[in-house]
């Protein structure tokens, strides 16, 4: 079923692994950074209150 | 009725005999940034020609756009923004007046300057000719985008910035249909598509845009 | 008139803030389980493309960005409409959250395209008909933010960004169809392909599940920030003062 044979495989993606896993990275970032942006702008409403 | 239309288009036609800097230096502006091109790249005659069209229509937008910036900001301060709001004249009818003649004042001089233009990029006489017909049929858009734009931004600290941020994007398919139809004669295809596109934007515009601009004026001055 | 009452309920502030706060940990649940499946099966167990090879994984997170971005300004647009024939503010609350969420997309669909094309086509980036479309639409997503942080009062801001996004939706078919055609006049060779014209099953299931993930994540976040908003912009009527003597 899985497509690679061992981790290196896996994480090397047959020579499109930087690609794949930088894409990756990006997709972590922009969905990590609205819930943070929206907590720290929730704290800061807290704290004028 | 009429009497008011005379009044708001002579007025206009007095203001630019007045100050003929108002349309002489955007007229310059795009003079020179034309000439920039050919003077800073040293390339070949053939290259000037391909890029010829989109340089001179980039020139000719961006001039556009450094008058439209503050096309309402003297209105603004001097009061006649909100008399021409208080006339018996549908708001958008009077913004569509004197956006016709500002396109006049405009128009007429870029198209006596693109020939001179043209052939300092040795364009062929019949892309000029396409390229004065874009001019015609492509100002009248680029035009009403860049006063509803204006409209939307009055009285803002950076509102000559924001005009020209927020149109460009807008205009962008306008410009497209412009130089593709000068290339495609430069190609030897026809040039009916993009023109008539170009016709078909200009209709969509004049119906919707003043519209639009009048409800953004009025949001604007409340 | 009871249809009339019955949608003046809904489209409440705080009748919406109640609903989105009990739909919130769903929501969340539904992302974690489509986005496991998505990015396991897409990433380690769906075939490699014969073309492309494994370099295609990036279309998991390539399409449904671009996508969402698209949907996002219609989103954005339909809200304004509804924000300037209607009156409805919660409206213009989603119009004005979305905005910053469907520039994200945009931005990522960009860079995932460009690390897609740097293996594909070699450059990081052409000036194709698609990624050229999706760059003017984050342009269109500047211009609103641009628009909105510019505008002091906050009515005014509103209503010039709902006619804002409004003409900008109005222009984006023009836009999108002007490039292409543009684009495939002069480079028909260079014409972008996800890689066979008609994905294979295998392919396709994981992208679906990334492509729900995403509008999980996506409602997600508009009902968050939404809440935040209308607790920012309530903030001196009685309920939310119960709500935070109740906190407090």
């Amino acid at each position: 079923m899985i497509q690679f044979d061992s981790f290196q495989q896996a994480v090397s993606m047959h020579g499109y692994g930087g690609y794949v896993w930088s894409a990756f990275a990006a997709f972590v970032v922009a969905f990590v950074f609205h819930p943070l942006r929206l907590r720290v702008k929730a704290k800061q409403q807290r704290n004028q209150q | 009725m009429c009497l008011i239309i005379n009044k708001i288009i002579s007025r206009e036609f007095r203001l630019a005999r007045r100050q003929i800097l108002d349309w002489l230096l955007p007229l310059g502006f795009m003079f020179m940034v034309v000439i920039l091109f050919p003077l800073v790249l040293m390339v070949t005659p053939n290259t000037l020609q391909q890029i010829a069209p989109a340089v001179i229509w980039v020139a000719i937008v961006l001039s556009q756009l450094l008058v439209m910036g503050h096309w309402l900001r003297d209105d603004l301060h001097d009061g006649s923004l909100v008399q021409d709001m208080l006339l018996p004249l549908s708001l958008s009818i009077v913004l569509g007046l004197r956006l016709a003649v500002m396109w006049l004042i405009l128009v007429v001089p870029a198209l006596l300057i693109t020939p001179i233009l043209g052939y300092m990029m040795y364009l062929a006489w019949s892309e000029v000719t396409v390229l004065l017909l874009s001019i015609l049929l492509a100002t009248p858009v680029m035009l009403l985008l860049a006063a509803f734009a204006a409209c939307l931004t009055v009285g803002l600290r950076q509102s000559g910035m924001l005009v020209t941020l927020l149109v460009l994007p807008l205009q962008i398919p306008v410009l497209i249909f412009a130089v593709s139809a000068v290339v495609s004669r430069q190609m030897g295809m026809p040039v009916a598509a993009p023109l008539l596109m170009l016709v078909a934007c200009d209709v969509l515009a004049v119906v919707l845009l003043p519209l639009l601009a009048a409800k953004a004026l009025r949001i604007g001055m409340s | 008139m009871l249809v009339g009452k019955m949608f003046h309920q809904m489209v409440s502030p705080k009748r919406f803030y109640q609903i989105a706060g009990r739909c919130l940990p769903w929501l969340w649940i539904a992302f974690a389980v489509f986005v496991g499946y998505g990015l396991i099966d897409g990433l380690f167990i769906a075939p490699p493309d014969y073309q492309q090879g494994d370099g295609y994984r990036i279309i998991y997170f390539h399409v449904p960005a671009a996508m969402m971005s698209m949907g996002a300004y219609l989103f954005i647009s339909i809200n304004s409409f509804v924000f300037l024939v209607w009156k409805v503010k919660l409206a213009d609350v989603f119009a004005k959250v979305t905005v910053p969420l469907g520039a994200t997309f945009a931005l990522l669909a960009l860079l995932t395209g460009a690390l897609w094309g740097k293996p594909m086509w070699g450059a990081w980036w052409i000036w194709d008909a698609r990624l050229t479309s999706e760059l003017i639409l984050l342009l269109l997503y500047c211009g609103l933010i641009a628009l909105r942080s510019a505008i002091p009062d906050t009515m005014r801001a509103a209503k010039a960004s709902a006619i804002l996004a409004l003409v900008g939706v109005v222009d984006l078919p023009i836009i999108h169809y002007s490039v292409y055609w543009w684009h495939t006049l002069h480079q028909k060779s260079t014409i972008l392909r996800w890689g066979q014209p008609t994905i294979s099953l295998p392919m396709l299931y994981p992208l679906l599940a990334m492509i729900a993930a995403f509008v999980c994540y996506f409602v997600a976040i508009l009902f968050w920030s939404a809440r935040e908003e209308i607790l920012r912009r309530e903030a001196q009527t009685k309920w939310v003062d119960q709500l935070r003597g109740v906190a407090a």
